[in-house]
Order: structure tokens, then C-alpha cells, then sequence
């Protein structure tokens, strides 16, 4: 698990009980540093004002989707050192193929449990 | 030679036109036979139309339509935000909680915190609720655009049908069914 439990980590979720879910068990495991927005184009005005260092992200979301914001953050050159994981129902194998193509860093399928998420969080941030 | 014979056995005109007034007599009959096959089978087509429009007025299109499933959609958007609001309720309570684990016992604390955890991961069910209904709702939508249809077609008069609703992008299309749906694992082994 990153020492640096500060690190500020942004939250994108369309469902705010999501949003608060995901903060709740990310506060559990340590990370009080945590912003939201309800769907990629926010997130990306987001990440323009501050040095994230996790974005964790839904898929199915309008008008922008995370997938849509997955590749606007791999092609921003001040973002796409930014590690991005995807938390989403949506689970089919393509879904997976197409966002590990677009640069993901890990993908969790809903519903998912504190452990799953402390295991892929830890992963991508080494 | 030859013109002698032909013109010896060459029919009368009489036979000539005995002939061709049979032929055309025969022609009439057939006519007049194929005529009212094609109208019988005319008239047998109109009375299925006649049954269809009857059994789909019997079906009330137009009232499922304006109630029932507006009623449906109605039912559906009050469960979605019943659900948001008990999910509201569970995570202040859990909230509550948390703040109030501090005052425990520390060998208590991490069973405490488990049990919270539990209760987090639990309440993600409205978003997967929300996203099943919502699949639900485009469905009643198609149902609602195919009654326009049906209507316009068979009672031109009622209802003009609605637009297409825009075609689900297949990489959206919300949470599988659990049968269907890939575990966590195979979901990491595809990434890896």
C-alpha cells in the first residue's frame, strides 16, 4: 500500500451512493484525500486543478463516460502518468479488452468488496 | 396437288367460327372462375384484417399505452429513488458508526471496521439495481414505440409512433446477469 496516505484521488461515479460508498471504504483503508465528480468531463476540469495520484472511475456514465475520460487522460501529456482504475458493471470481455487497449491500470467489476478494491488499489500504486 | 387436298379438306367458315366461339366461351369460364377465386380470397384476406384490428382494439393499445406503461415507468422511477434514499439512510447510519468506533476498545476496533466494510460493499446494490431498472425502463420504451407502430398501422387515425430511441452503445449496456457475467478473476487474467 502507498505510504503517502494523503495522496489525492479522484472518484467518478454518476450514483453519489457509490461515490460515498467508494470514499468510505478508500477512508477505511487510510485515503482521506478524496474528490468526486459525477462524470468524465468534471473529472477532467478536475484533474486540471490539482496533482492526482489515483483516479478511480465508473464506465457508463453521461454525457462523458469513463472510458472517454480513460483515453482523454492517456492522451493529456500532464495526465497520463496517472494511474486509472476502472470500477464498473460492466464486465463483459470485450469491455475489459477495449479499456486495457485505452491504458487502464486495473478494472474491478461491481459489485466488489472492501478487499478487491484495497487489493487493486495497492497494486497500481505500488 | 398438294393446294387441291388442303383446299378440299380446309374447314367452313362455319366451323371456323364454332370453334373460336366455343374457345372464347371456354376463356369466359375460366376468367369468371380465376375472378372469383381472387375475390373470395380477397374477401377472406379483408375479414383476417377485420380480426386483427378487432383483437388489437380488444387489446387496448392506446390505454396500455397512455397508462399502463406510463404507470410502469412511473412505478420503476419511484423505486430508483426510494432505493437512493435508503442507501442515503444506511451510509449516514454507517458514517454514524464510524465516528463512534473510535471510543471502542481497540481489540474490538478491527472486527468493527470489518463490519462496516461489509455493509459499504453491500450497499453498492443501487447502482446495480439502478442499472438493471433502467434496462428495464428501455424496454418498456421499445414496447411503447412498437404499440405507436402497430397503431399507426392498423388505426392510422390514433397515435403517430415516437422516434427510435438511440441503439444502447453495446459497451454499455450495464451489469450482466450473474450467469452471464465474468468473475474478478477472469477479469484479471484478461488484463494480465
Amino acid at each position: 500500500m502507498s505510504k503517502d496516505k494523503n495522496l489525492p484521488i479522484l472518484i467518478v461515479d454518476d450514483y453519489r451512493t457509490m461515490l460515498r460508498i467508494i470514499r468510505s471504504l478508500l477512508r477505511q483503508l487510510g485515503y482521506t484525500n478524496v474528490d468526486e465528480a459525477t462524470d468524465g468531463s468534471m473529472a477532467l476540469q478536475k484533474l486540471k486543478t490539482k496533482p492526482y495520484g489515483l483516479i478511480i472511475s465508473d464506465w457508463n456514465m453521461q454525457p462523458m463516460s469513463g472510458l472517454e475520460l480513460l483515453k482523454a487522460v492517456r492522451a493529456d501529456p500532464d495526465l497520463k502518468h496517472i494511474p486509472f482504475i476502472m470500477v464498473t458493471a460492466e464486465g463483459k470481455k470485450e469491455n475489459v479488452l477495449t479499456a486495457k487497449e485505452a491504458g487502464v491500470s486495473n478494472y474491478i467489476v461491481k459489485p466488489f468488496n472492501a478487499e478487491t478494491l484495497r487489493q487493486k488499489v495497492e497494486a497500481v500504486l505500488g | 396437288m398438294s393446294e387441291k387436298v388442303s383446299i378440299q379438306g380446309a374447314p367452313t367458315f362455319e366451323t371456323v367460327l364454332s370453334t373460336l366461339q366455343h374457345l372464347v366461351r371456354e376463356m369466359e369460364l375460366q376468367v369468371h372462375a380465376l375472378s372469383t377465386r381472387v375475390r373470395n380470397e380477397v374477401l377472406e384476406l379483408s375479414s383476417i384484417v377485420d380480426n386483427v384490428r378487432r383483437e388489437i382494439r380488444g387489446l387496448e393499445p392506446e390505454d396500455l399505452k397512455r397508462h399502463h406503461i406510463r404507470a410502469a415507468n412511473d412505478e420503476l422511477d419511484a423505486v430508483v429513488q426510494h432505493l437512493e434514499s435508503a442507501t442515503h439512510d444506511i451510509l449516514n447510519a454507517c458514517e454514524g458508526l464510524e465516528e463512534m468506533a473510535a471510543d471502542l476498545p481497540p481489540e474490538r476496533q478491527e472486527d468493527f471496521q470489518n463490519l462496516l466494510a461489509r455493509i459499504y460493499e453491500s450497499c453498492s446494490f443501487h447502482d446495480i439495481s439502478g442499472q438493471r431498472i433502467r434496462k428495464v425502463v428501455d424496454t418498456l420504451k421499445e414496447i411503447e414505440r412498437r404499440l405507436g407502430l402497430l397503431l399507426r398501422t392498423y388505426g392510422a387515425e390514433l397515435v403517430e409512433p415516437e422516434d427510435k430511441p438511440a441503439k444502447r452503445d453495446p459497451l454499455m449496456e450495464g451489469p450482466a446477469l450473474p450467469h452471464e457475467a465474468p468473475s474478478q478473476e477472469e477479469i484479471d487474467a484478461l488484463l494480465s
